[in-house]
């Protein structure tokens, strides 16, 4: 089994596990009684105005050896309360995914009307159908309609699906559904048998169900009530941060603090890449003709650094145009020299090479282990590297350690991929755990650099010049966006966005520059022309200075909010617009928007000022956001931070009046 | 959420594939032969060029049908690396691909070959549970690049339904050479018409007829165009034995009523009311005192049902025979001929005779009068016998069998009366035996699509406003705000307004929300309260700024390019809008912008400011007109939408007094 299959499999396991929601052991036919109350319910219990809501919500899962080979047997049961039409046409279409060495057994669906009229599905109803094959592999699905699903109605259904070849170990088991569930409940049933150290374990996430209480037949259940619907929000944390969830795992009952566990991790990492980072003299040669004339510490760190990244291909880089065909033959670099002589490697490789090279040239540089905070935030009071996975090279400059990640192309000397900032940092270590936090990158780390050059006609169209670059984490993000596209996609691109704002403007002229430089800021080049882009009057024309901004909508639109708001990294924005006025008009009134300021999280500094001669328009704007590291803002900090940007939102849409008349006035 | 499911599975198998490793393959002449004719040079926005595109048909006399296809495409930028790929469809029950094979040649020569190894086949539509076509997609874009040929020959057979055809000349790639050729059993003759092109006649060597177009143009994509249906070029093939005209084991059909007692073969028996039909029919219309409230009774309930798109013995027919109404009733869930069905048997258990009409949905222009085939639709609507007292705009008199209220009983936010956009206009077949024919749909007026918006609104000294306001739409317009309405959580749906509201108004708060939908007459009201703290700017604490349009009229279209290569499309609505605002005490009006009046064929746009009794109000109104623009008008269109955008930024200024 390919390793991508694998992943492949724990994809599934997942999705299934949190859409097809699990339940305990039925016989046959056996359903468990329904409630009249439930039938009569005309209004959900644990959200109001939602279409459907869930009674229950049972999965049992078991893990069991048959033939010699592991599997795992998952029990689901649910029963949904149908409320309104939307929710009938949402709750009322099942499919089952499994793959080949899965199968789907014992599928039981009815729908109980209102009137206590109950529908079963039949057999024949049943679809299997294979959604897609390929060789000899095959994703199928079970598919059916639930018959006769009307407001009032009760939908339940039950399924038992056996994946062969593993047990439970590190899955995720969600709590929460796409609508409210009024009990959640997972049984789980460990393998255990004479020989086997391993125990499964169980540890919740943002949930705090019931105790786990041993079962008669072996099982430990464990529930939680009331649970609302997931709901996805624009700028929310990694999902898993807010969802509850348990990871069930299997581990050895090694009786070890947090503490012990990571200094054991630290220690055994430190070993395993001992070869992966071998000094070789091709190695010190290498490092040392890369260092060159430089003298400090970050000198010969920042060469070495460039060096990985200039000299080194990057194979995973879809940039680079491998096919897979070309990916197929490439060679396994086993130490830092194979990297060096080849030229090429993956990300694992130029990061070991870099270690290897920072190492010869004096210093002490280990793998460091982190998690990612796109996929959830971490604890490390939770002994296991599950969650630390991600690994970048630390390296100790006097005192303290830096960090660095030569393979990640386009991330600026100094910073790291935004998913590994601020993040807790296990140092390998034959003796300790060094825990060390990786710093985030301050604002003006990653900015917008924005220039136009424009010109006003009397009509209103603006014309003229732009420049704008993107630096850090924005560069990053835009590289990684276009860098396999072709001159025409990027293009499209650009116009995309311009054209979202402004829906008149024709672009010409356009350069896309830097896209695949490791350094350089990704910068865009145009010539623009936006009709109507100032109001006219019968004697005046209203402009909009903040030519950058013109046709954004507010940040956060809607007033009320689930979840934390969060953003991925602080940024910044440095924009200098001038604007030459049509002749014949002058100031009517040119105020300045306001500035205002939130530090050391935020500020907003626009200033409007005319030349001299009063025909040009100067309008400068700054903006920052995320200072002092504060990205993330609870729920109850959601109406200031909306008003915030709401007032950001119209001062950027503040108007200068120009009035028809001879004389210019300066503000 | 589920389709999502489906799909991120294909992408993780296709991800998972292994990578394929070809050595010094070799491919066959014809690709070669293709790799080396000279491509004409394009726009750069063309990704690639298709240099051949060949389908050979071989019938026999038993009725099978054999296809072999031959079809090589040259990559000309890296966006075109998706073109390299091979996709056939094909039915589970009714046919087979046999054979699939494809080859990419390099710039240098390299090839490399794709066989069953690095085919998928994978079910057709993700999200339908109940359907039988799949597809064979060999994906070879992962090994292209620019420059590169990929080609690729399919073998299949099939037993067709029907003796007939219809090949598509070219998608939007521009097409060097494209080719069908029909070979037929000795003594069996073909025919054959031609649309979106003049007409295309073809070659014939002894029973093999061959229809060719060599050097098509690309098709570009752009706003609001006719659908590529209908630019394509296309033919549609007859063939039959030449004596009898018949086909062996297939239908063939001289004209729409042939297609129609076809048709009336399959629905008319499973219309017939069993008691359980019966008995939900007069439960339903227990009530109702006329006709028009029966019908709307059970259209209510039947467009209530459950859609599942079933797509299950397509080859033996039924793709065009619905279930039996009593079945339909039971499972609550059916597809459109089932919808049709099941409402037209209610009606018949209360004596009102109703006849299924099928139609293309998607693109009114698409059924062609001159080739009577039911291969033309995809879709099935309902016609109901009325009488006089029933006045709608979707009543339609048929020759033969009178007066037709047309209805839609799978759209279930399309009320009785109406039409859903995409079906109005369109040819449509009366499945009524011999009575049956082909008859156009009607097209609604803009007035049967309107919204009326109301807008009181009170201005402060400082710019912040509150405001009320009322909205009732009707038709279509109705049907896209019930949309929203039924298709959204009671949370997203207020997100949604909040969004449209404070994309006009920054930093607005709703007080207020109140959508009333009346499904049964058609109308969607809709009551929004709000306020904005700093919604006018004021100036120099001596002039006041604000824009009465204070939020979006819903739609917009937006013709951005300079130029334009196909006609523009617009359907049909109208808005209007009267917006009162009382103005801060202490402030005067120094200057409104002008009216405008804008009136073409196409439609009619005005504004009007007034001031009186310290109110300002400020109306407009838009009046848009089915109907097709050629492209050689366009700046005129675009000129006309310009206007429009231009007139709803236009400030008012108050000054103090």
């Amino acid at each position: 089994m390919t390793k991508t299959l694998s992943i492949l499999i724990l994809y599934l396991s997942l999705l299934c596990a949190a859409t097809l929601k699990p339940s305990p052991v039925l016989a046959g036919s056996d359903w468990k009684p329904i409630d009249p109350a439930d039938l009569a319910l005309k209004t959900p219990k644990v959200e109001k105005d939602t279409d459907a809501e869930a009674l229950f919500w049972e999965v049992r899962v078991e893990d069991e050896v048959e033939g010699g080979s592991p599997r795992t047997v998952f029990r689901h049961y649910v029963r949904i309360k149908i409320f309104t039409e939307r929710g009938r046409e949402t709750q009322s279409k099942i499919d089952i995914p499994f793959l080949d060495n899965w199968s789907i057994q014992d599928i039981a669906a009815r729908t109980i009307k209102p009137d206590g009229t109950i529908l079963e599905i039949k057999k024949e109803d049943i679809l299997e159908r294979t959604i897609v094959k390929e060789g000899r592999t095959k994703i199928k699905a079970k598919s059916f309609a639930m018959p006769g699903v009307e407001p009032g109605a009760l939908i339940e259904y039950r399924w038992k699906e056996v994946r062969r070849d593993r047990f439970a170990n590190y899955i995720r088991l969600h709590f929460q559904r796409d609508v409210p569930v009024q009990v959640v409940k997972y049984s789980l049933k460990p393998y255990s048998a004479a020989g086997f150290d391993f125990g499964m374990r169980a540890m919740t996430f943002q949930a705090q169900p019931s105790p786990f209480v041993k079962e008669k037949d072996g099982s430990y259940s464990t529930t939680m009530t009331n649970v609302p619907a997931f709901r996805e929000e624009p700028r929310m944390p990694p999902e898993d941060s807010v969802r509850p969830w348990m990871l069930v795992y299997y581990s050895e009952d090694r009786k070890l603090t947090p503490d012990k566990f990571w200094k054991e991790f630290g220690k055994e990492n430190f070993e395993r890449y001992k070869s992966r980072t071998k000094v070789s003299d091709e190695v010190k040669q290498a490092a040392a003709t890369a260092i060159g004339d430089a003298t400090t510490p970050e000198q010969k760190i920042e060469r070495l650094f460039e060096f990985c990244r200039s000299k080194i291909k990057n194979t995973n880089d879809d940039a680079l145009g491998l096919t897979s065909e070309d990916r197929a033959k490439l060679k396994e670099n086993k130490t830092p020299a194979d990297t060096l002589k080849r030229g090429m490697g993956t990300g694992t490789d130029i990061d070991m090479l870099f270690a290897a090279l920072v190492t010869a040239a004096g210093f002490d540089a280990r793998v460091a282990n982190l998690s990612d905070r796109s996929d959830t935030f971490f604890e490390k009071s939770f002994p296991d590297d599950y969650f630390i996975q991600s690994y970048d090279i630390a390296v100790r400059v006097g005192d303290e350690w830096r960090f660095y990640d030569p393979a990640s192309t386009y991330v600026p000397f100094g910073m790291l991929r935004w998913q590994e900032e601020s993040q807790e940092a296990l140092v390998s270590d034959p003796k300790e755990a060094i825990w060390v936090k990786t710093p985030l990158s301050a604002p003006d780390k990653s900015k917008y650099k924005r220039v136009a050059k424009l010109r006003l006609s009397e009509d209103g169209t603006l014309e003229g010049d732009v420049k704008i670059e993107y630096y850090g984490h924005l560069a990053v993000e835009r590289k990684e966006w276009d860098d396999d596209d072709s001159p025409t996609q990027r293009e499209d691109t650009l116009k995309e966005i311009v054209k979202e704002r402004l829906s008149t403007a024709e672009l010409t002229d356009i350069r896309v520059e830097n896209v695949t430089d490791p350094v350089k800021p990704f910068t865009y080049v145009y010539h623009i022309r936006v009709p109507g882009y100032a109001q006219r009057t019968g004697k005046r024309l209203f402009l909009q200075p903040a030519f950058f901004q013109r046709g954004s909508g507010p940040l956060f639109a809607t007033s009320s909010r689930h979840h934390a708001v969060y953003f991925n990294y602080p940024w910044s924005e440095e924009d200098e617009v001038t604007i030459d006025l049509p002749a014949g008009f002058s100031l009517d009134s040119a105020e300045s928007p306001a500035g205002f300021s939130s530090a050391p999280i935020s500020e907003y500094k626009p200033t409007a000022a005319v030349t001299k001669d009063g025909r040009t328009l100067i309008y400068k704007r700054t903006f920052y956001f995320g200072g002092g590291g504060n990205i993330l803002f609870p729920v109850g900090a959601y109406n200031q931070l909306k008003a915030y940007f709401d007032q950001l939102h119209t001062q950027d849409n503040h108007t200068i009046t120009l009035k028809q008349a001879a004389v210019a006035a300066a503000p | 959420m589920r389709k999502s499911i489906l799909s991120i599975c294909f992408v993780l198998l296709l991800t998972a594939a292994p990578a394929a490793v070809a050595a010094a393959d070799e491919a066959p002449a014809w690709l070669h032969q293709a790799a080396a004719i000279k491509v004409p040079t394009y726009d750069k926005e063309v990704p690639a060029v298709v240099l051949r595109n060949e389908q050979a048909v071989t019938v026999s006399e038993e009725g099978r049908v054999n296809y072999v296809t031959t079809y090589a495409v040259r990559i000309l930028t890296r966006d075109g690396r998706a073109y390299a790929e091979a996709v056939e469809v094909y039915l589970t029950k009714a046919g087979k691909i046999r054979e699939m094979t494809a080859w990419l040649i390099r710039p240098n020569g390299f090839v490399k070959k794709y066989d069953k190894n690095e085919t998928v086949d994978r079910i057709s539509e993700p999200n339908d549970i109940y359907d039988e076509y799949r597809v064979k997609i060999i994906d070879a874009s992962d090994d292209a690049d620019v420059g590169v040929v990929f080609g690729y020959t399919a073998a299949s057979e099939e037993r067709p339904l029907f003796n007939q055809d219809v090949w598509r000349f070219q998608g939007r790639l521009p097409t060097l050479q494209s080719r069908y050729s029909l070979t037929l059993p000795s003594g069996w003759r073909a025919s054959s018409m031609t649309f979106n092109h003049e007409k295309v006649e073809p070659t014939i060597s002894g029973s093999t007829y061959a229809w060719e177009l060599l050097n098509l143009p690309p098709i570009k994509p752009e706003v609001s165009s006719p659908k590529l249906s209908n630019l394509a070029p296309r033919i549609a093939v007859n063939y039959a034995r030449g004596d009898t005209g018949a086909g062996a084991t297939a239908k063939t059909f001289e004209d729409w009523r042939q297609v129609s007692r076809w048709a009336s073969d399959l629905h008319d028996p499973q219309a017939v009311p069993d008691e359980s039909v019966t008995a939900k029919a007069r439960e339903l219309t227990v009530s109702s005192k006329t006709d028009l409230d029966r019908i709307r009774a059970i259209a209510h309930f039947v467009q209530r049902l459950q859609y599942i798109s079933i797509d299950i013995g397509i080859g033996k027919g039924n793709g065009y025979r619905p279930h039996a109404a009593a079945q339909v009733l039971a499972k609550a869930y059916g597809d459109c001929k089932d919808k049709a069905n099941l409402m037209r048997s209610m009606l018949r258990a209360i004596n009102i005779t109703a006849y299924p009409i099928v139609i293309y949905s998607g693109d009114p222009t698409y059924v062609r009068e001159e080739w009577a085939s039911p291969s033309q639709f995809n879709h099935c609507i309902i016609g109901i016998k009325v009488g006089d007292e029933i006045q709608a705009a979707t009543v339609i008199v048929h020759p033969v069998l009178g007066r037709l209220l047309i209805f839609d009983a799978t759209d279930e936010h399309t009320t009785v009366g109406d039409l859903p956009d995409e079906e109005q206009g369109s040819f449509a077949l009366i499945v009524a035996g011999d009575s049956g024919s082909l008859v156009r749909m009607p097209t609604m007026p803009p007035e049967s699509s309107q919204l009326e918006r109301q807008a009181e609104v009170e201005l402060s000294p400082l710019g912040a406003i509150t405001a009320k306001l009322k909205e009732q739409s009707t038709g279509q317009t109705a049907v896209s705000q019930r949309r929203a309405f039924r298709g959204l959580s009671s949370s997203g749906y207020k997100q949604m307004l909040e969004a449209w509201v404070t994309r006009g108004a920054t930093s607005a708060l709703i007080s207020r929300i109140e959508p009333v939908d009346n499904s049964v007459e058609g109308h969607f009201g809709l009551d929004v309260d709000f306020s904005a703290a700093q919604y006018g700017q004021l100036m120099q604490n001596r002039l006041l700024v604000f824009n009465p349009a204070i939020v979006s009229r819903r739609e917009a279209l937006f013709l951005t390019e300079a130029k334009r290569e196909h006609p523009i499309v617009l359907d049909s609505h109208t808005f209007t809008e009267v917006v009162r605002v009382k103005l801060p005490a202490g402030f005067e009006v120094d200057e409104m912008p002008d009216a405008v009046k804008l009136d073409t064929p196409f439609g009619s746009y005005k504004t009007s400011y007034e001031v009186k009794n310290g109110q300002l109000v400020f109306t407009r109104a838009l009046t848009q007109r089915a109907t097709t623009i050629p492209a050689a008008q366009y700046q005129a269109i675009r000129s006309f939408f310009e206007r429009i955008r231009a007139a709803e930024q236009a400030p008012v200024v108050l000054a103090r007094k």
